[in-house]
């Protein structure tokens, strides 16, 4: 298993104080899952992939990645983790409107400490293989939003994680881009040794995954067919 | 899992990186860029010139300077009669409040054979001073009875060219030194009009305030109608430069002060201005801080990145904002800075700038942890 949530609770902070939002939650990821996590608003989606992706420890339990809990890194392990392991992409994309596409997809690269000959070298490859080989010099205001998510794809591979954690990736995309997202996350999971865990409130992309997991209703996973 | 992975071997590409960010963050956004740039630069600007022009102000002799009080002592060679004239004159014409000035350790008396009569002086002392060189007509000697001629009272009533209070004035006659030695620097420490009975006086006192002064008795022979309007135009004069002038005595401890205090006011405002100036930045690059944690940037990098940011942005604009504000300064005024004195300001905003950029930095490195990054990564 590449994740192991045990009796995981979880909370976020309001002006009321901290909010329990997920409550003994058990889950098993396995290696190379296709994982979508729906529910209603406030159902505790993005606070569970945050969890996941280290920025928030959980109230109890434990959420391990690969045997190791994520609580107990220290900052710098929390960013070795961050920067080696998974991949994020988020709705508004947060790309780095200064840099260009390939210095977006370039940043992981950098901070882990490769030169810059080679992350340039490993950005252009990655833009070719997502069909923006013409727009890597092109800054995300110039870019369409589905083009912009295609670059946060691309930068969430560049270090070649494990695991991509995307939250809400297609909330602001119109239908056909979200067609078009989602064909390409089915074809990067069928290519590449990736574990995608995806939160959505849309069905139609939930039913892109593999496995789902329905926090407004959470007994146990469910495989779609 | 613990594996903090291969240490960057290339920490400084991550800080060239955060450079050539920052730079692109305010070069490829022109706009904002030269706005913002504008705005910093002005104000240092006018903060520097601010704090240059202040001591050169002029203030009003404060109370404490007006019951100090000293007496001006010099020979009066002339027979008793006259040197009693002239001494009531001298007596009546500086106890004037146009005339009224706390000067060094001088004194100004008359003595008369074994009489000796000491006549109260206080002088004022402008702040600004120039350096004149005047060449008296033969004839007119200090200390000996001046003959009638017009151009000691030409420097009196001279608004333009002239001997005025606190003015640095080199006496020759005939292009000879007054005291045959060395040309001398005087200033002019008191201006008393002639009348026709009495003489004026020219009091001069060398540069460094000493009990040696000299005297130069100007020539009399004014009718009343010239004594009157002479009196009004050198009592506006006088007035206009008591307005202006300080007290020799505490002026140059004032001024310290003042300047000092200045000082710090000008450094206040420069800091306060570049620490909000700075750290409006940080909070609008928030968002780009946690996308950069969030990629997997270790919290200690992001500080190093934000200290070249804020070390950045201080060279950035220090050396404009000083060129500019040295700039107005000469071109406003006509006062020269030597390149030293540019230097040295440069020097200055450098170190401010570093300092102000470094504590920021440093106190963002404190907040970091506390980021709320998940949030600022759902922000729009």
């Amino acid at each position: 298993m590449i994740y192991n949530l045990s009796d995981v609770t979880l909370a976020h902070s309001s002006s009321k104080g901290s909010v329990p939002v997920v409550r003994d939650l058990n889950l098993l990821i396995p290696e190379r899952d296709f994982l979508a996590i729906v529910g209603p608003s406030g159902s505790g989606k993005t606070t569970l992939l945050n969890a996941m992706a280290g920025f928030l420890k959980p109230v109890s339990g434990t959420v391990l990645y690969r045997d190791t809990d994520l609580a107990s890194l220290d900052p710098a392990e929390a960013a070795a983790y961050r920067n080696r392991e998974i991949g994020l992409v988020h709705q508004f994309f947060n790309l780095i409107d200064d840099m260009t596409a390939t210095e977006n997809v370039m940043m992981p690269l950098l901070i882990r400490g490769n030169t810059l000959r080679e992350a340039r070298r490993a950005a252009a490859e990655i833009l070719d293989q997502l069909g923006l080989g013409k727009l890597a010099r092109r800054r995300p205001p110039r870019l369409s939003g589905g083009e912009q998510q295609r670059v946060a794809i691309g930068r969430a591979l560049a270090g070649r994680p494990s695991v991509i954690l995307a939250d809400e990736p297609t909330g602001n995309l119109d239908r056909a881009t979200t067609r078009d997202f989602m064909s390409l996350l089915g074809e990067l999971h069928r290519a590449e040794p990736l574990t995608i865990v995806l939160v959505t409130h849309d069905q139609e992309v939930a039913a892109a995954a593999t496995h789902r997991l329905d926090l407004g209703e959470v007994t146990a996973c469910q495989r779609t067919a | 899992m613990k594996d903090r992975g291969r240490r960057p071997s290339h920490v400084t590409c991550a800080l060239a990186r955060g450079w050539y960010s920052s730079w692109r963050t305010y070069v490829c956004q022109p706009l904002r860029a030269l706005r913002n740039a504008a705005i910093a630069i002005t104000v240092i600007a006018g903060i520097i010139y601010f704090a240059a022009m202040m001591p050169a102000f002029n203030w009003h002799y404060t109370a404490a300077g007006q019951r100090a009080g000293f007496g001006w002592t010099v020979e009066l060679p002339w027979p008793s009669d006259e040197s009693a004239k002239t001494v009531e004159h001298l007596r009546s014409s500086l106890a004037r409040p146009t005339l009224v000035w706390d000067g060094g350790p001088a004194i100004l008396s008359a003595s008369s054979g074994r009489a000796r009569k000491d006549v109260p002086v206080r002088f004022m002392e402008p702040a600004d001073r120039r350096a004149l060189a005047l060449t008296y007509h033969p004839g007119l000697i200090v200390k000996s009875v001046a003959t009638a001629r017009g151009l000691i009272l030409d420097t009196i009533t001279a608004d333009r060219v002239g001997a005025r209070l606190g003015d640095t004035v080199k006496l020759t006659w005939d292009g000879v030194p007054a005291d045959g030695s060395t040309t001398r620097a005087y200033r002019v420490s008191a201006l008393v009009l002639p009348t026709e009975q009495t003489f004026g006086a020219l009091v001069l006192s060398p540069e460094v305030v000493t009990r040696q002064g000299v005297a130069v008795f100007l020539p009399k022979g004014l009718s009343a109608v010239q004594a009157a309007a002479l009196t009004r135009q050198s009592s506006a004069i006088s007035k206009s430069d008591a307005e202006r002038t300080d007290l020799e005595r505490l002026n140059n401890i004032i001024a310290r002060n003042t300047r000092y205090v200045l000082t710090w006011v000008s450094l206040c405002l420069y800091v306060g201005f570049l620490y909000r100036d700075n750290a409006d930045r940080m909070r609008a690059g928030r968002k780009r801080y946690a996308v950069m944690l969030s990629l997997g940037l270790a919290p200690k990098a992001l500080s190093r990145i934000t200290l070249a940011e804020q070390l950045v942005w201080g060279l950035a604009t220090a050396g404009p904002a000083v060129l500019l504000g040295t700039w107005a300064l000469t071109s406003s005024t006509g006062m020269y800075l030597p390149t030293d004195t540019i230097f040295a300001m440069l020097g200055y905003a450098l170190v401010l700038n570093a300092i102000v950029g470094t504590a920021l930095a440093a106190r963002f490195r404190s907040t970091i942890r506390r980021l709320p990054i998940a949030r600022l990564l759902a922000e729009g």
